[in-house]
């Protein structure tokens, strides 16, 4: 009988029954809440309990509280009428006396869900219970309580914003009918225009543009933009004016209102179109209608940021390429127009920023383009294309690689290593593999000068951003430039003051590691430039590293601490604190060793209780 | 919502050569300010670490479940250029986590006109990843100013005017922690791998069961020390000296927000913790480099977000301020940047407690912050335009509750008397030191309200510090979420017998001055 429906209920009962004390129930009860069905008798034991003592209570129910219920033989059961009915009524106007607002919140989404009525009897209760209200702290107290997961409708929405606009305005955006994309739910609504006038009437008209943002329609929007555009002769106001009707997701023919707009007023709105260009999206099926007019007229008219910014955030790469092939090979355009055209062309396309995760489009420029243009326009690659050159995968630019080797374009040449060192998949790229290989032919090639090495390899390593090593092994392994620039080469960076400290400072860790095992050698400049480390690596000894890191770390230190005493007694201070540390898998054992190693070529670093005590025979 | 206008000309943008860093802060160009300087060469590694912390903090999200709508739209940083000081400030987007970085204009070196303001800077996940690419060997330039950093993005695909719109409780969130860092407390100085010690402890042991506080426990004459509920691990605080008489302690909640200085702490040289009480707000400030300085400042728990009112304001009823009083408090700060309340009062020529509701009304309408470490009030400017008050700060049901007990006359006052401690405290005057007894006054008042029996101690500024209450709402929340009507209530009603005194007398010659030092309580 333990096991089952019935028995977890009885049991509830019989601790609700006969429990000594409040402890002694609180104790039952969790016991039992330990099985996954107790919440499915929330009706049976939470209303007991509130009534008990809901201060002592009141985190146990919440904790445990379940929108479901179940009767004794597991089927699902409506508490909200029958037996329990009156009993979770009577829970529920005691909480909302006592403005338990989120007591009150879950008692009413579970009603809800057993309501015939629904979202609209919740609507009307929650109106009528704003109207009743004495003030504004008590109308915000109500909207708390019906904070749930529902839609209000036009005419509920309408009523509470005449009741409290300041208080219900927020509330009524939390729960009003949202616009969708026209290719997922066209037509999904229609404008609130009772809200909205409203709002107008008010003053509100920051609300009355949300109403609009939210509730217009595709074909309501275009009919407002142009008739604004035919209304309003003053550019400011018109743009001021197209920014206030801005809504949420543009239909798929956007392109060809902004086309509209711009033939009819022309300058005018162009700084509103091209604000509002971001919001054309390019689907699978290729760029919004009335793109590729667009983009004409605005070349055309010399509007060129609106041209850049529509082929950079609507177009393909495919366009982008193709209009700078066409740049680069203009004869008709002087030759400073044609730099500012192609300038006001490089860019990033669309941004995504989402808390700590950003995402760009950079539209990549082809191999061939990007060669040309070096060809032509080297410092243009140099600059504002830098960053279009390996924005996209599988691109081994073998042609632009082959003219900066030839040119010497040190800063090319680091650039496109700090791209290709950290690739370690090559399937179904035939021509990567040969570049990287060119690659690491002209890093080695540098080892006869180490400091030219040591100075070339670190801007490359350098480069290389935080986590872009998935596998080190595998990399070390598949390619070669990474082996020319981090295993095989350690002690070449030694002869780098600049490169050390570039690489300690790097925040890629298989970086920092590569002059932690520098630091490590057993050479007088590794003592003396780990010794000039010291405020880089003393924080290794209380950052987070993996073991095998931390040893190489550890082995830096002990040369820093061969350096001199000062030094040594740093590292000694500072590592018998990172002794406090309680990590899991930190080398204590190796720490000690440390310390010991330390203070055994130091003895006046030693305290006293450290000193070497020889015991001798006891004497008779 | 409150809308906030950014137009940024370009991206922010870092650069960098063999020979140069340079980071470009595009700033909000509705609001200009200009800064161009030479960041010093040993305190490049600190300020990188200390911005990468901010955009960490600027996204966090430490709650477990987020029962308001999800934010992806976060207010960028916003910076302050003052004469002696440039500082950089955030708000998480879970409304818990406040972070300030703090540069001493002797870290930089500034070259031309600098413009004194605030402003946003355009701050995004990709500056944040670009900054792990400045070289302390490099001569690091930055440059705050609308135009960004022009050699990189010149031409290259501007920024667009845009509409922030930020809910209205994310923003009272960023200006309710002013009231909080205004709050006495204790002040404790540590060692950074002490604190780090219980950041790895809390990373590596997961408290499934409650009590999750951290607790910090100050026993007379010995150091203070730090316990992790509900291991009770105790992590000694090595040198973190107190002044309590009697064993004290301070539980605090959502310890594990403290990771956001886990980056930091390997490179700090000291750590000042300043606590407000149980359940209240904490400020944590990271020294890297005498110079520059990461302070974070963590709600009383997660869930008790900035946001929630009820707090901090309802421990002080004070009337509103005078218009007039909180222009001539404005008008002195904009002329002098940085003041204590001593030396407000003194020139806007208003007693102390008037000075301190005007500026608390600074505070609430984002015009002045209050810096915890060196307790003065400064100008700040949030927002372009003042935002609208009343949407910020809606009717208090608590509040409104205790007014409306006070008119009806249904509270009581049986009893206030007066809690005098003194202090000898050496002063600075134009004259020189001098030496003087201070009295610090707490008035406790009992009485009735509603036929509910509290207790209130109110401090010498006019703030509840301490109190009981027989109500329902204080036996669930104690003071955690803020005084009760009832408290609120007795705190109106007794305002006319909590007379002001002196606060200082002249020091007897022969008593041996203490110097107020790290570890004590904030006065």
């Amino acid at each position: 009988m333990a096991g089952t429906h019935a028995g977890l209920k009885e049991k509830i009962k019989r601790a609700l029954s006969d429990a000594r004390g409040d402890d002694d129930l609180l104790e039952r009860l969790s016991e039992l809440a330990k099985d996954w069905r107790f919440s499915g008798f929330t009706y049976l034991f939470a209303p007991v309990l509130w009534r008990r003592n809901r201060v002592r209570f009141r985190p146990f129910i919440l904790a445990h509280f379940g929108e479901w219920a179940v009767d004794e033989k597991g089927s699902q059961l409506n508490p909200w009428k029958g037996a329990h009915a009156s009993e979770l009524e009577q829970w529920y106007r005691a909480a909302d006396e006592a403005d338990d607002v989120e007591v009150v919140r879950r008692l009413q989404a579970w009603k809800i869900r057993w309501d015939d009525a629904g979202s609209g009897a919740w609507q009307d209760q929650l109106v009528s219970r704003v109207e009743r209200a004495l003030d504004g702290a008590r109308r915000r107290t109500e909207l708390a309580k019906f904070e749930l997961a529902q839609q209000l409708d036009e005419s509920h929405a309408v009523k509470l914003y005449e009741l409290d606009p300041s208080a219900a305005g927020p509330f009524i955006q939390r729960h009003m009918v949202r616009r969708l994309p026209s290719w997922w739910k066209p037509s999904a609504t229609s404008l609130w225009q009772e809200l909205r006038a409203a709002a107008q009437r008010k003053g509100d008209d920051a609300f009355a543009d949300l109403v609009y943002k939210r509730t217009a329609e595709d074909a309501r929007w275009k009919r407002d933009v142009l008739d604004l555009a035919e209304r309003v002769s003053d550019s400011d106001d018109l743009c001021a004016g197209l920014k206030r009707l801005q809504i949420d997701w543009l239909p798929s023919d956007s392109g060809e209102v902004f086309l509209e707009l711009l033939r009819k007023r022309g300058n005018a709105s162009v700084p509103y179109v091209l604000g509002a260009i971001q919001g054309m999206r390019r689907t699978y099926y290729g760029a919004p209608k009335g793109y590729e007019k667009l983009v004409e007229l605005a070349w055309e008219r010399r509007w060129l940021a609106l041209w850049a910014a529509a082929l950079r955030s609507v177009g393909s790469p495919a366009d982008f390429n193709k209009q700078v092939r066409r740049l680069l090979r203009d004869s008709v355009l002087p030759g400073d127009e044609r730099r500012r055209c192609l300038g006001i062309l490089a860019g990033v396309g669309r941004e995504w920023n989402f808390g700590p995760f950003g995402a760009a489009a950079i539209p990549p420029l082809e191999d061939d383009v990007a060669a040309e243009m070096y060809e032509r326009s080297p410092e243009m690659v140099r600059g504002p294309f830098k960053k279009h050159v390996f924005s996209g995968w599988h691109m081994g630019y073998a042609k632009l690689t082959d003219a900066v080797l030839r040119a010497h374009d040190e800063v090319l040449i680091d650039y496109l290593a700090s791209r290709l060192v950290t690739r370690s998949w090559f399937h179904g790229d035939k021509a990567t593999p040969d570049v990287v290989v060119r690659l690491s032919q002209h890093y080695e090639a540098l080892a006869h000068d180490e400091r030219e090495f040591a100075r070339r390899g670190a801007n490359v390593l350098g480069a290389v951003p935080a986590f872009a090593v998935y596998d080190y092994e595998r990399l070390i392994k598949s390619n070669r430039l990474a082996r020319v620039l981090w295993e095989r080469r350690a002690s070449l960076y030694l002869s780098s003051d600049a490169a050390i400290r570039d690489l300690l400072e790097s925040p890629q860790i298989f970086a920092q590691l590569l002059a932690f095992r520098a630091l490590a050698r057993d050479d007088d400049r590794a003592r003396r430039l780990a010794s000039e480390s010291l405020d880089l690596l003393r924080a290794t000894l209380l950052r987070p590293l993996h073991r095998k890191t931390r040893f190489k770390a550890f082995g830096a230190l002990w040369r820093a601490a061969e350096h001199d005493e000062p030094t040594a007694r740093k590292v000694a201070d500072a590592a018998i604190e990172a002794f406090a540390l309680p990590d899991k898998r930190y080398p204590k054992e190796a720490l000690l060793a440390l310390v010991a190693r330390i203070k055994h070529r130091y003895p006046a670093l030693r305290s006293a209780s450290e000193e070497l005590v020889v015991y001798g025979e006891a004497l008779p | 919502m409150i809308p906030v206008l950014v137009d940024y000309a370009s991206p922010s943008s870092f650069f960098a050569d063999d020979r140069t860093n340079q980071l470009g802060l595009s700033t909000n160009q509705r609001r200009p300010v200009r800064l161009h300087a030479r960041v010093a060469r040993s305190k490049v590694l600190s300020v990188r670490l200390a911005l990468q912390a901010l955009g960490e903090l600027v996204w966090s999200d430490d709650s477990w479940l987020s029962d308001d709508e999800y934010m992806s739209i976060v207010l960028d940083p916003v910076i302050t250029v003052h004469p002696d000081r440039v500082f950089f400030e955030a708000f998480s987007q879970d409304q818990s986590s406040y972070g300030v970085v703090v540069l001493d204009r002797g870290v930089l070196e500034c070259e031309g006109r600098v413009d004194h303001g605030t402003t946003n800077v355009d701050f995004t996940a990709w500056l944040w990843s670009a900054l792990g690419e400045m070289r302390s060997r490099r001569e690091t330039w930055l440059r705050i100013g609308p135009e960004g950093f022009a050699v990189q993005t010149t031409g290259a695909g501007g920024r667009f005017e845009g509409k922030v719109e930020l809910p209205e409780p994310w923003v009272r969130g960023f200006l309710q922690m002013q009231a909080a860092a205004a709050m006495l407390g204790t002040r404790l100085e540590l060692r950074p791998v002490d604190l780090l010690a219980a950041i790895r402890h809390l990373r590596f042991s997961k408290a499934k069961v409650s009590p999750r506080a951290l607790r910090w426990e100050m026993e007379p004459g010995a150091e203070a020390r730090l316990v992790l509920e509900p291991w009770e691990q105790v992590i000694p605080l090595r040198g973190a000296q107190h002044s309590y008489a009697e064993k004290r302690s301070i539980r605090v909640w959502g310890r594990r927000r403290l990771k956001l200085l886990e980056p930091l702490l390997p490179f700090a040289s000291t750590v000042r913790v300043y606590l407000k009480g149980r359940a209240l707000p904490s400020f944590y400030a990271v020294e890297l480099e005498p110079g520059v300085t990461f302070v974070l400042g963590l709600s009383g728990w997660t869930g008790n977000k900035w946001a929630q009112s009820g707090g901090f304001d309802l421990l002080s009823m004070s009337s509103e301020p005078d218009a007039a009083e909180v222009d001539r408090v404005l008008a002195a700060l904009r002329l002098s940047f940085a003041m204590d309340l001593g030396a407000i009062a003194a020139a806007c020529g208003m007693q102390r407690a008037h000075a301190e509701a005007a500026v608390m009304r600074l505070c609430r309408q984002g015009m002045a912050i209050f810096d915890v470490e060196r307790r003065q009030i400064r100008y700040r400017e949030l927002f372009e335009e003042p935002p609208d008050e009343s949407k910020l700060f809606p009717p208090d049901a608590r509040r409104q509750a205790a007014l409306r007990l006070a008119t009806a006359g249904q509270v009581v006052v049986s009893n206030v008397s007066v809690r005098e401690t003194s202090k000898q405290r050496r002063l600075k005057t134009p004259e020189g030191p001098v030496e003087r007894t201070i009295t610090y006054r707490e008035w406790q008042v009992d009485g009735t309200a509603a036929g509910q029996t509290s207790q209130i101690v109110v401090s010498d500024a006019g703030k509840i510090v301490f109190g009981t209450c027989s109500c329902a709402f204080f036996k669930e929340n104690l003071l955690n979420m803020g005084p009760c009507e009832h408290m609120a209530a007795l705190l109106l009603a007794s305002e006319p017998q909590r007379m002001d005194m002196p606060s200082s007398v002249e020091a007897a010659p022969s008593v041996r001055l203490g110097e107020g030092r790290g570890g004590d309580h904030e006065a």
